[in-house]
């Protein structure tokens, strides 16, 4: 279907190719990764990575038709898992008078806070890519949007589930088991043929914006069911991702005055097995500009990530978790920036350190970088046996204990055509 | 009757702030506001523009970077709380193509701004009352960027003087908002068409930060003058930006639709 789809639309494309201008963009990256250690499955320290994203777009019908083809391609030098390639979006765009119709893979963005992305749900995450949620596949929709008085109102039909992409053997970060994102298992009968939808209105009013949000269908976020592989010549096992289908409503809030910025998201999320369960994330961004006589604008963000589930709620979850950073521009010709922050668990003292930045070299040229640092934990023994017991019993001050050798810098050079 | 006029004045101070303040102007503090009045009502009526932009950073280094803008404006109408509304769009750097800026100014209260992040496809409500930060890393703050409504400061006029051998007036005008990066503009008006050629912008020191020098004026459509080059001069980190305008546009009946969040995410 989804080959399907990509013939009919590179067809229209090109007929229209021949009508009107159409404008082409690309991008090729070399990136880098160094880790402090190897592996918990004695991966190696060093990876690197080539990766190309086009985007093709042609309007017609005067701007009200348009199409956008955004192709992505990585090869990877150890991990045939983060190899991969996507349509980061392939849609027919129809422009009317105070409505839109997008149909076609897609990214859609919903949210307002920096330390997660808690209310964001329409894509899945490309989680081979980046730890931070913000690499996402293409999700095969159809949006009609409309825009007035009262706001934003946006009704989505999606289908043709997106598997959540993960490490191989070979591939870093992740825990001591390989996930096994060839054999997802989904509560829905009609597995990724399943029917999800979802609807948003949003709304400005002065000082304020807010959405209301809410999402029917498969949930991106796999819940993992242990596969026992054999016991010779020691025992073995893998992960089976199990995509539950959820119920989820969602708000974002927002409050801007001065160079304050208030922000909290939330969500209720039934379909987990148990109780519906609430999480929240909420705090501000303060903005300085032109710190002590300088160009440089210098934001702090202060945001509190809680989930009703508590500790049981699965690792990588922010839980009851604090994250405190600061975001600084440069303002200088290349403009810099660079975000810096942790975030601490509140009753662990687990630590996650970021930091990203960029340098734009030339208009062609831009440097990237980023890096995590996992602390106050240890790394568990990674025998099946002790993975079994420590399932059974976990340890909620080490729940980043997998993650402890996975300490990396990674880099990245940027061509743009 | 005494009562009478108190209390219209009163309702006019809740109103319209500014009226209070225009009751007690002196000789100059009137005439300049006459001047700038004269300058925004020979500028109305143009409905819509839209226009193609580059802008050249040079370091103090003589470095440089650039950066392609196309900039579309609604006009607001005469009188009432809502200004202009403008989307700006760049076409470069590369990395930043798509990345867009739409703002909503008000006569009065604080403009409210939405950026757009591509890469995220993010919409990003942002603190407008930043405004004295730097534009892309250019000379230009946010707030030369913005509606200067004629209510957002107190002008006075100080003298006649000829500028590039062109008559001017002379007059200083003070921003209203207290997060606006100077104290004051000294600003050099030419007495036949009311258009603008210097600008000196003093920080809230009090010193000279920088100078906005305007040329190449053309008129379109029989009446509203605009200038091919702007260029800024900060003096105080030896940097300086032009911006170069084309292609000017008016009247093409822009809608609101066009200036609407999801006009905001295809804007190109």
């Amino acid at each position: 279907m989804m080959k399907k789809l990509g013939s009919a639309l590179l067809a229209t494309l090109l007929w229209t190719g021949s009508a009107s201008a159409y404008e082409l963009d690309g991008e090729l990256a070399l990136e880098g990764r160094l880790f402090a250690d190897r592996g918990p499955r004695g991966q190696e320290q060093l990876d690197g990575a080539i990766w190309t994203r086009w985007q093709y777009f042609n309007d017609w019908n005067d701007g009200k038709d348009s199409i956008t083809v955004v192709p992505f391609l990585l090869q990877d030098q150890r991990d045939a898992e983060r190899s991969h390639w996507d349509f980061r979006e392939l849609t027919w765009l129809h422009v009317g008078d105070g409505w839109e119709f997008r149909g076609g893979l897609r990214r859609v963005f919903w949210g307002v806070i920096e330390s997660q992305h808690l209310v964001d749900i329409i894509n899945q995450t490309d989680a081979v890519l980046a730890i931070d949620g913000e690499e996402k596949l293409g999700q095969p929709m159809l949006n009609i949007s409309t825009e007035g008085r009262f706001g934003t109102l946006d009704l989505y039909l999606m289908s043709f589930f997106r598997d959540r992409t993960f490490p191989g053997i070979d591939g870093r970060l992740g825990g001591p088991l390989v996930v096994a994102d060839d054999s997802s298992r989904f509560e829905a009968s009609d597995g990724r043929r399943h029917v999800d939808v979802a609807i948003r209105w949003a709304h400005n009013l002065e000082n304020w914006n807010f959405a209301l949000s809410h999402f029917s269908g498969t949930s991106r976020e796999p819940l993992f069911q242990l596969e026992y592989l054999g016991a010779s010549p020691i025992p073995t096992g893998r992960l089976i991702p199990l995509y539950p289908t959820i119920d989820q409503t969602g708000l974002e809030l927002q409050y801007i005055q001065g160079g304050w910025a208030w922000k909290l998201e939330a969500i209720s999320r039934s379909g987990y097995g148990g109780d519906r369960y609430a999480a929240s994330g909420f705090g501000f961004e303060y903005t300085q500009t032109g710190i002590a006589g300088s160009r440089i604008d210098l934001g702090w963000i202060v945001e509190y990530d809680w989930d009703e589930r508590g500790d049981q709620a699965p690792p990588g979850v922010l839980e009851h978790d604090l994250f405190l950073g600061t975001r600084w521009a440069f303002n200088n010709l290349g403009e810099s920036q660079l975000l810096a922050g942790v975030v601490v668990d509140s009753d662990s003292r687990e630590q996650v350190y970021w930091f990203e930045g960029s340098h734009r070299l030339s208009d062609q040229w831009k440097l990237a970088f980023e890096s995590r640092i996992f602390a106050g934990g240890h790394l568990p023994p990674t025998d099946l046996t002790s993975i079994l017991t420590q399932a059974a019993q976990p340890d909620f001050d080490n729940k980043l204990g997998y993650w402890q050798k996975d300490d990396f810098v990674q880099l990245q050079l940027i061509r743009y055509f | 009757m005494i009562k009478n006029y108190l209390l219209s004045l009163g309702l006019y101070a809740l109103l319209l702030p500014w009226t209070a303040v225009v009751q007690a102007l002196d000789a100059a503090e009137q005439r300049g506001l006459e001047i700038a009045r004269e300058a925004d009502r020979r500028d109305q009526g143009w409905g819509d523009s839209s226009t193609s932009m580059e802008m050249i950073l040079r370091s103090k280094e003589g470095e440089t970077a650039s950066r392609a803008l196309t900039v579309k404006v609604k006009e607001g109408q005469p009188a009432v709380e809502e200004g202009d509304r403008s989307l700006i769009v760049f076409n470069s750097p590369k990395d930043q193509k798509g990345t867009a800026l739409l703002t909503y100014s008000y006569r009065t209260r604080s403009d409210e701004q939405w950026l757009y992040l591509p890469a995220l496809k993010r919409v990003k409500k942002i603190a407008s009352d930043n405004k004295s930060g730097p534009f892309v890393g250019s000379e230009f703050a946010f707030e030369d960027f913005s509606d200067q409504e004629v209510e957002k400061y107190r002008y006075r006029y100080l003298r006649d003087e000829p500028f590039n051998g062109i008559d001017c007036f002379v007059m200083e005008r003070y921003p209203l908002d207290s997060n606006s990066g100077y104290s004051r503009e000294l600003v050099w008006i030419d007495q036949a068409h009311y258009r603008i050629h210097k600008v000196d912008y003093y920080d809230r020191k009090q010193t000279l930060l920088k100078t906005l020098s305007v040329s190449g004026y053309q008129q379109y459509n029989g009446k509203y003058w605009r200038a091919d080059l702007s260029e800024m001069v900060n003096h105080q980190n030896g940097r300086s930006t032009s911006l170069k305008a084309a292609d000017y546009r008016f009247s093409q009946g822009l809608s609101d639709d066009e200036f609407s969040q999801n006009s905001l995410q295809r804007a190109r």
